[in-house]
């Protein structure tokens, strides 16, 4: 690492210093460290959703998948923005917003556990996030160590430590603000980077944006034998109809982050970290270009990574490096100025510590308000002693998730953000849907749905998805088979198809029956 | 992300083994080099892809418009 390098880091990690310690400063109760005091700026609020939302893998790893599959993965840009800003924001946030305000939530179950009027479904609400979220955490931590690993030429655990420590003091210290604030000028770090990408990427190329399409277009015919096999029909054409990769595409990518980031605990609690719905709305706008340029670059660039390597060195993206991940930073070496090298780098690691940050946030909130202040109420009698145990969970969490790192395989770790993804949608989804448009449903009827949710996707992930059942190996050791489903393609079938609609039809017939009863 | 490459070739070629056999809509042989004709919108043939770019640009417009618009609602 030269000396520029080390000195925009260092220059990179005073400003998060200085951030986390603002959120300190202004962080006087625990209303301040779980909801950011419910006064945060439009801007913060929708730039911190965006970096939450978008983590080191949307970039490097999807970007990765695009240059490999091509740009059907586009799909993924535009539900992130269509679900996940349009409808999140506007269907979702608004009256999140203002049941929250109503009810004085500071976190998601808190907001389920006090519509529903349901302790029950507050702890299980905060176990779940409490538990799965750890695995999801320790995927992104694991790649920013890995990254710092290689970049700084470091110690694989002592990057891991590091990184750590660095998000923990300004999680712990700066609460829900210090996350935020940071969240926003990483955000701005990533925009900056990837538009400034686009635009050198075409001035690489020489030419524009339908010309560089056609080019690509025409590389079809040099389409793997193996990729083809699984439905690689080029890399501006969507994968075979009925073939395994159409299936991952469309149930996996459409269906699983589609639905799945709707009812992500970290992203519904900054709808109420804002004072009024006007914040939302021009939240919308904010959100929208923010992903628009974030994530439909990478995944645009990460395809036409195809035609830069074939111009210039003969060979296929997937031909110079085995490994997807390696793609982009390949791609970024090669055709980027190498001064562009240092910006990424903050880019990735924006990207990292940003959705860490949001996850340690939201664990420690679910074990120290949610859980323990539902079930010791001695923890409501003074706020700053509830500031105190929160930050002492978020602290275990972030212990947690560390230790998860050294003790889990790495195909279990690797399947963590569909297992939490998956969890998440199942389980709260048809809950929280309920508590913003159906007055009637009931807290049986909520608790039913998110226990029919929650069983119906982790059987579905232990025994019928081939890649987490085979990652994680229960179902090998109880049947004698990596998973019970075998016949195609509905190995490849993601969990979320079979228990999202089950968990709508278990808080549907139940919202029925007791409706009935009463 | 892991997922498209685990299991490797070999369970790449199984799969393409079985998808070779059951019926679908899509030509089975590599795709021919594009004809000079053919409709393309932006470069890309398929209106799968180009689609989405549309779809795209159009959330970005909805969304440019729905902020400038409610810029200063009022809460009910």
């Amino acid at each position: 690492m030269d000396f520029y390098t080390g000195f925009i880091v260092m220059l990179y990690f005073l400003a998060i210093a200085f951030l986390g310690w603002l959120g300190y400063r202004r962080t006087k109760n625990s209303d301040d460290y779980l909801v950011g005091g419910r006064q945060m700026n439009s801007a913060v609020m929708a730039l911190s959703y965006g970096a939450t939302f978008i983590s080191a893998s949307a970039i490097v790893g999807f970007g990765g998948v695009a240059a490999t599959f091509g740009m059907g993965i586009q799909w993924l840009c535009f539900l992130n923005m269509f679900v996940g800003v349009v409808v999140a924001f506007i269907f979702f946030g608004r009256r999140t917003r203002r049941i929250g305000a109503q009810l004085h939530a500071g976190s998601f179950p808190q907001f389920l556990g006090l519509y529903y009027k349901s302790r029950a479904i507050q702890v299980l609400t905060g176990a779940v996030v409490f538990l799965g979220m750890p695995l999801y955490a320790a995927v992104v931590l694991k790649g920013g160590a890995v990254f710092i690993e290689e970049i700084f030429q470091i110690d694989y655990h002592v990057a891991l430590l590091v990184f750590t420590l660095i998000i923990a003091a300004y999680v712990v210290a700066g609460g829900m603000k210090g996350v935020m604030y940071t969240d926003a000028l990483q955000a701005v770090i990533m925009f900056v980077c990837m538009a400034f990408l686009a635009a050198w990427l075409y001035r690489t190329l020489g030419m524009g944006f339908t010309e560089a399409n056609r080019a690509l277009t025409d590389m079809a015919p040099l389409v793997p034998e193996a990729l083809h096999q699984v439905g690689h029909r080029g890399w501006t054409a969507m994968p075979a109809f009925h073939s395994p990769q159409w299936y991952t595409l469309v149930t996996s990518f459409v269906l699983g982050v589609g639905i799945g980031c709707l009812a992500q605990p970290q992203l519904v609690v900054r709808f109420m970290t804002v004072e009024s719905n006007r914040q939302l709305n021009r939240g919308v706008m904010i959100g929208c270009i923010f992903l628009a340029i974030t994530v439909g670059v990478i995944y645009h660039a990460g395809a036409l990574s195809n035609l830069y390597f074939f111009r210039t060195e003969g060979k296929l993206a997937g031909e110079m490096v085995q490994d997807m991940d390696k793609i982009i930073p390949l791609f970024i070496s090669h055709a980027m100025p190498e001064w562009f090298s240092v910006i990424f780098m903050l880019c990735i690691l924006s990207a990292s510590m940003s959705t860490l940050s949001a996850q340690f946030h939201t664990m420690g909130a679910a074990a120290g308000a949610d859980i323990y202040g539902a079930l010791a109420r001695k923890a409501r009698e003074g706020k700053n002693r509830s500031t105190l145990i929160i930050r002492l969970a978020v602290l275990v969490s972030i212990l947690l998730s560390y230790v998860i790192c050294y003790t889990l395989s790495e195909g279990i770790i690797a399947r963590g953000t569909s297992l939490f993804m998956g969890v998440c949608a199942s389980t709260f989804l048809p809950a929280y849907f309920c508590s913003l448009y159906c007055p009637r449903v009931d807290r049986r009827a909520a608790l039913w749905s998110m226990a029919v949710g929650l069983a119906g996707s982790s059987f579905a992930m232990l025994f019928l998805h081939r890649k987490e059942s085979e990652a994680i190996g229960l179902c090998r050791a109880l049947f004698g088979q990596d998973c019970l489903l075998t016949t195609y393609p509905l190995d490849l079938v993601d969990p979320i198809v079979w228990s999202f609609p089950l968990s709508c039809i278990a808080i549907a017939l139940a919202a029925r029956l007791y409706r009935k009863a009463a | 992300m892991q997922g498209f490459s685990a299991g490797g070739a070999q369970k790449n070629r199984r799969r393409g083994a079985i998808f070779r056999k059951i019926h679908y809509f899509c030509p089975l042989k590599r795709p021919p080099a594009r004809r000079k004709d053919e409709c393309l919108m932006f470069g890309i043939p398929d209106p799968g892809i180009w689609m989405v770019y549309v779809l795209i640009v159009g959330c970005v417009a909805f969304s440019v418009w729905y902020g400038i618009k409610y810029w200063n609602e009022k809460d009910k």
